[in-house]
């Protein structure tokens, strides 16, 4: 049980960065800021959320969850403001 | 780890070059923040979570308000001639050595630190169990209230120089419910870090800059708009602070005859109430850095 | 040693109190000058009567915690610090209240204050301190009130220059810090005590070469004087006055502290000391000899003067007795403030403070002209004053250790101050057919009194240097 946990969990956050690398390499490669932001947002909220869920796993306590859950919906909710503002300020300068 | 500890060291020496190099105010800024991210995550490889704590805080985040604040008040980066090749080169020569002589040095000193058997051996006489704030609120507690009068000098600075203020326009409807739910945790997350900080690690610092970030984030969407008399609210408040602290310092020194001398059993109880008017008025001072001064508007 | 604990807090207390309340500041201000000359005779009165005491703060024992400690070199700068600020607080609040119907002054006038009061707090909290990381922090709280007292006047220049004395400020703390950070690695502890260990092995000399190197740049030790001379005289006649007579002075005093802590074993430390004194005593007189405005010509003086102690400091080995350079600073505190208070007066009553413009045919000298002359007479080291004492000591030290070409530099540096001051000096005691037989004198203010009184307490302090001597022997070693 606890070594299913355990490769479970390794797993997760494996995927969690593969995730967070695609991210990264999509700012870096990727030509405007749009496209950018698409890439960066989603890519990012999943990652971070997958890591987290890895770290719970790998954790094996429950008490471990409440602040990683709490990561999780803040770095969410501040993750899409901050696209969503980034994206306006984008466009109210493209508009200009 | 030695993997990891060469990569932060080499992630902080390169971000601080992309915040020297950078020829946008904002690239720049990006690039100190970043660096501030690295040395807290190598504050953390050597064992000091209080001060990550703090470093991520404060350097890594309110920091990075207050330079983007000052970069829009100061305008865009004007370009300059780059200086003389052999002035470049000889700097670069200067730091180098400077810093082959330090690393020599550093490497060479061998002397063992009296502190950690100290601070264990009188731990349990100083009313809280981190021992971190044992050193800040108790052993150094002299310390700590100069520095805390050093943030209360930035204040006076901001309040006798008055530079212009610039009201930040409201960041759109999408902010309100971000702020809705940052800001409560903000202050929920500030009295925790700051109960906490007796135990484990966390204080008076760490809180006041969670709580000022808070505000910063109502300040932003617009909540809490910056008036004259917001503004001397603030100042009254970033000066209670250290005030108290003060007081404190000769109110020991009235009941025991030593200066900053708790009275026996009872220290808990004072350092937990000087580090929470210590939590406020340094929320206080960093958001009013923020907003710049407290008077009129330009 | 109630009057230690109350020096280091109530300025701090009162600081807070004026900036919170501006309307009240000059008011606090005054008081709790008044309050600091009090508590800084009680404390000579002290350590006069009991000798050197220290005490632990929060009632733990150095290295573990810091300690408070009050010996004869303390108490006389805490003393130095009270009787200057005193001068320039009269000044100060003179100036408040001819300023109080001009709007536009309101926050020069109200600003000054709190910064003053958190100036002399930190200079009686570094001056009673031993421990060298609680200094560092003690040099924090003053580099930035020193740079807010720079931009206080509010101008293009005074922004300029505080902008540039912030960064050399910063600079100057991020060496000591290094130093400090490298003695601690070197000796495992930070009392002040650890100077003596740190002299022994190659890092600890390193260590204390980087905190050297810190406190030359707050001194403002040539080479690394740059961002002075601007600073100190672009700000307001009292923030310069502060700034020349007693800012600097923190720095010297942890140098002499560290050189009386680190013994003899810092031989190569001390060379490099006495090298940048002497030149910064020619670099400084060079500069202040071609000076077009007054205010640069006492700047640079300072630079001059600096030289001079660090060159005292530097040659202790050669036979200079420790307290010749104590005695200097004293001297130049008292004597280096009268001037700058001097010559504000004497710039607001010209409207200009250019050198070639003194002599003026309408104008009398008065009393600020007066107090620029007894100040030059200390500055130069001519007797009865508290500069001659000092130099005097100086002097017969080297001549009794042999060391002549030293002689020679110092009485070089003498006659070159006495050159430069000799300009100002000069214009102002030309009379017959410069002065029209109508001209007016400069009407009499309150504030001349601080000028005057420190000009002739600098020079009543060589008739009386038998009590800071006395003070002085008292000091721990």
């Amino acid at each position: 049980m606890a070594t299913a946990l355990a490769t479970l969990g390794t797993l997760l956050a494996t995927l969690g960065v593969a995730f967070l690398l695609v991210a990264a390499i999509g700012v870096w490669r990727l030509p405007d800021t749009l496209s950018r932001l698409h890439a960066l947002t989603k890519a990012d909220t999943a990652g971070t959320a997958l890591v987290a869920l890895g770290a719970l796993c790998l954790s094996g306590s429950l008490s471990a969850a409440l602040p990683l859950v709490l990561c999780v919906t803040l770095v969410g909710i501040s993750g899409a403001t901050l696209g969503h503002l980034i994206a306006r300020a984008h466009l109210g300068r493209e508009t200009r | 780890m030695p993997v990891f500890d060469i990569l932060t060291a080499t992630g902080a020496v390169f971000c601080a070059a992309i915040a020297l190099g950078a020829r946008d105010r904002v690239a720049a800024i990006a690039g100190f923040l970043l660096m501030g991210l690295v040395v807290a995550l190598a504050w953390v490889r050597l064992g000091a979570p209080d001060v990550a704590l703090a470093e991520a805080a404060i350097g890594a985040g309110l920091t990075g308000a207050l330079l983007l604040r000052g970069a829009a008040r100061i305008g865009p980066l004007e370009p300059a001639a780059p200086p003389a090749r052999a002035l470049r080169a000889s700097a670069a020569l200067l730091a180098l050595g400077l810093a082959g002589l330090l690393g020599w040095a550093f490497a060479g000193a061998g002397g063992a630190s009296v502190y950690p058997a100290l601070v264990r051996a009188s731990l349990a006489e100083s009313g809280v169990g981190n021992p971190v704030t044992a050193v800040l609120l108790n052993f150094r507690a002299w310390d700590t209230l100069l520095e805390v009068v050093v943030l209360a000098v930035a204040l006076l600075l901001v309040a006798a120089l008055a530079p212009p203020r610039i009201d930040p326009a409201p960041l759109g409807e999408m902010v309100l419910p971000f702020a809705r739910v940052v800001v409560p945790v903000a202050v929920l997350l500030a009295g925790h870090l700051l109960w906490l900080g007796a135990e484990a690690p966390g204080g008076a610092f760490q809180a006041g800059a969670v709580l000022a970030g808070g505000a910063v984030a109502l300040g932003l969407c617009g909540v809490l708009r910056p008036a004259e008399r917001t503004g001397a609210a603030l100042r009254i408040a970033g000066l209670a602070g250290p005030a108290l602290f003060v007081l404190a310092a000769i109110a020991t020194a009235a009941l025991t005859g030593g200066l900053l001398d708790y009275p026996a059993a009872a220290a808990k109880t004072w350092i937990l109430v000087i580090e929470s008017a210590l939590t406020l008025s340094i929320a206080a001072t960093l958001f009013l850095l923020f907003l710049g001064s407290e008077g009129k508007s330009r | 040693m109630t009057e230690a604990t109350l020096l280091v807090t109530l300025p701090f207390l009162a600081a807070l109190a004026a900036a919170a309340h501006p309307r009240a500041a000059a008011r606090w201000g005054g008081a709790a000058t008044l309050a600091n000359a009090v508590l800084a005779a009680l404390l000579v009165q002290d350590v006069l009567a009991d000798g050197a005491g220290a005490t632990g703060i929060g009632g733990w024992t150095a290295p573990l915690g810091i300690a408070l400690a009050a010996d004869g070199l303390a108490a006389l700068m805490v003393a130095m610090t009270a009787l200057v600020g005193a001068g320039v607080a009269l000044h100060a609040a003179d100036w408040s209240l001819r300023a109080a119907a001009d709007a536009r002054r309101t926050r020069l006038r109200t600003g000054f204050w709190p910064l003053w009061l958190t100036t002399m707090g930190a200079m009686n909290a570094l001056f009673l301190s031993g421990d060298l990381f609680n200094l560092y922090v003690a040099f924090e709280i003053l580099g930035l009130t020193a740079v807010g007292l720079t931009a206080l006047s509010g101008g293009r220049t005074a922004l300029r220059a505080a902008f540039d004395y912030l960064g050399a400020g910063l600079a100057g703390s991020l060496l000591l810090l290094l130093g400090v950070a490298l003695a601690y690695a070197a000796a495992g502890r930070v009392d002040l005590a650890v100077a003596g260990t740190l002299a022994g092995t190659v890092e600890g000399r390193i260590a204390l070469a980087l905190v050297l190197a810190g406190l030359a740049v707050k001194a403002a030790l040539f080479p690394l004087h740059f961002w002075m001379p601007a600073a100190h005289a672009s700000a307001t006649p009292a923030a310069s006055a502060l700034l020349s007579a007693l800012v600097v002075k923190a720095a010297l005093y942890v140098a002499l502290r560290l050189s009386l802590e680190a013994g003899a074993g810092a031989g190569t430390l001390r060379a490099a000391l006495a090298a940048a004194g002497a030149a910064a005593m020619f670099w400084g007189a060079w500069h202040a000899l071609r000076a077009e405005r007054l205010k640069m010509l006492v700047a640079h003086s300072t630079v001059a003067q600096v030289g001079l102690m660090a060159l005292a400091l530097g040659l202790s080995e050669d036979g200079v007795p420790w307290q010749a350079a104590a005695l200097l600073m004293l001297s130049h505190a008292l004597a280096k403030a009268a001037m700058f208070l001097a010559v504000g007066r004497i710039a607001e009553e010209l409207g200009h403070d250019r050198i070639s413009g003194l002599n003026r045919e309408d104008l009398r000298p008065g009393a600020a002209e007066f107090a620029f002359a007894i100040a030059a007479i200390s500055l130069i080291g001519l007797p009865p004053s508290a500069g001659f004492v000092g130099k005097w000591l100086m002097m017969e030290g080297l001549i009794d250790g042999g060391a002549w070409p030293w002689v020679a530099v110092v009485l070089a540096g003498t006659a070159l101050s006495a050159a430069y001051l000799a300009r100002v000096v000069s214009r102002c005691l030309r009379g017959g057919p410069h002065v029209a037989p109508g001209a007016r004198r400069p009407p009499w203010r309150t504030g001349d009194v601080a000028a005057l009184g420190l000009a002739a307490a600098a020079l009543a302090l060589g008739l009386g240097s038998a009590l800071p001597l006395a003070l002085l022997e008292r000091t721990l070693t």
